[in-house]
């Protein structure tokens, strides 16, 4: 009678350790994609606040200008293009727009072997449109 | 020719079964997939929100002669709901980046799926202790009741008592949560102040 042979340890455990593998992989995976939302989420706000103080305003002021590209830099927008926005007093009752146009960074995951980092960084085109009425 | 088959001897159930491992691997699939899914509707909600809050406060400007109104009186009423409504709408439109129709295409908020529709839209315009009442259906066509004494006991769709002259929305959409379409309604209200 042949007894069947045992199996190895490197047999037991590989299962395992390849399940732990993609498990870390899509876990990694969903991490980034949720900190792009936040990001998204993020950059929506700083928008939104500056369009409610140009609603008080009735334009965007320089100082508020000067923030406003400050705190989308700071959130990974490069070259933010303020064209069609309302830069001067529209006046009560009328419309203001806030545009913004840029590259933001977001994170993304490439296999490209086990070697190299996962985790690659690349720019995209960005732009933003709010659209409110002027309260000065 | 017989041959017997032998028995062998059967793997018993332990943690290194690869059943078991694929198992876990797909329902971390799910839970991962869920996630993403979960937070992708909070952006969602968040941004609709905010959108609305906007258009609403956007909408919330006073006609000349409302001001004039206001002065003389020191009470904010609305005498034109029609243009209230007309602005909400072609903010919400911008914000959201919907077409002239209201249809949500490439460049629109993402996940929102075809038409969003104004389903309700109230002005109420508070005038001493009265509360007049525009009433907006999909079409844009609007009803007016007057509702003599009742400032402060008027309640809004969303429960809240009209103290001061507002506007209620309510939109809804349709947005695609794990590819299954899902009917979604949001609602605001803002108080139409001199601030």
């Amino acid at each position: 009678m042949v007894k069947q042979k045992d199996k190895g340890m490197m047999e037991h455990f590989l299962p395992a350790m390849v399940t732990i593998v993609f498990m870390g992989i899509l876990w990694f995976g969903s991490m980034v994609t949720a900190s792009n939302i936040d990001k998204s989420s993020a950059l929506n706000q700083v928008t939104r606040k500056y369009m409610l103080r140009m609603e008080a305003d009735g334009y965007l002021t320089q100082e508020n200008k000067t923030a406003m590209v400050s705190e989308l830099q700071a959130l990974g927008v490069e070259g933010a293009d303020l064209t069609g926005t309302s830069l001067t007093d529209a006046g009560y009752g009328n419309p203001v727009t806030l545009q913004v146009k840029g590259t933001l960074t977001v994170r993304s995951i490439v296999f490209k072997g086990f070697t190299k980092s996962m985790l690659k960084e690349e720019r995209i085109p960005w732009s933003v449109k709010r659209v409110s009425i002027a309260k000065n | 020719m017989n041959r017997k088959r032998k028995k062998t001897k059967k793997d018993t159930g332990t943690i290194f079964n690869p059943v078991l491992y694929l198992m876990i691997l797909f329902l971390t699939v799910q839970l991962m997939l869920m996630f993403v899914s979960y937070r992708r509707m909070s952006w969602l909600s968040e941004t609709i929100t905010d959108g609305m809050t906007d258009a609403l406060l956007g909408a919330a400007v006073l006609e000349e002669e409302e001001l004039y109104a206001y002065g003389r009186s020191d009470e904010l009423q609305i005498l034109y709901p029609k243009e209230k409504y007309d602005i909400f709408k072609d903010l919400l439109r911008q914000e959201l980046g919907l077409t002239n129709a209201m249809t949500a295409v490439r460049g629109s908020v993402p996940v929102v799926d075809g038409n969003v529709q104004i389903e309700d839209f109230v002005v109420y315009s508070v005038n001493g202790s009265d509360v007049t009442v525009y009433d907006f259906d999909e079409t844009g066509a609007y009803v007016t009741t007057i509702h003599p004494g009742q400032k402060d006991v008027l309640t809004a769709p969303n429960g809240m008592s009209v103290r001061e002259s507002s506007l209620f929305a309510k939109i809804r959409f349709q947005v695609r949560y794990m590819g299954v379409p899902m009917n979604v309604s949001r609602y605001h209200m803002v108080d139409i102040v001199d601030e």
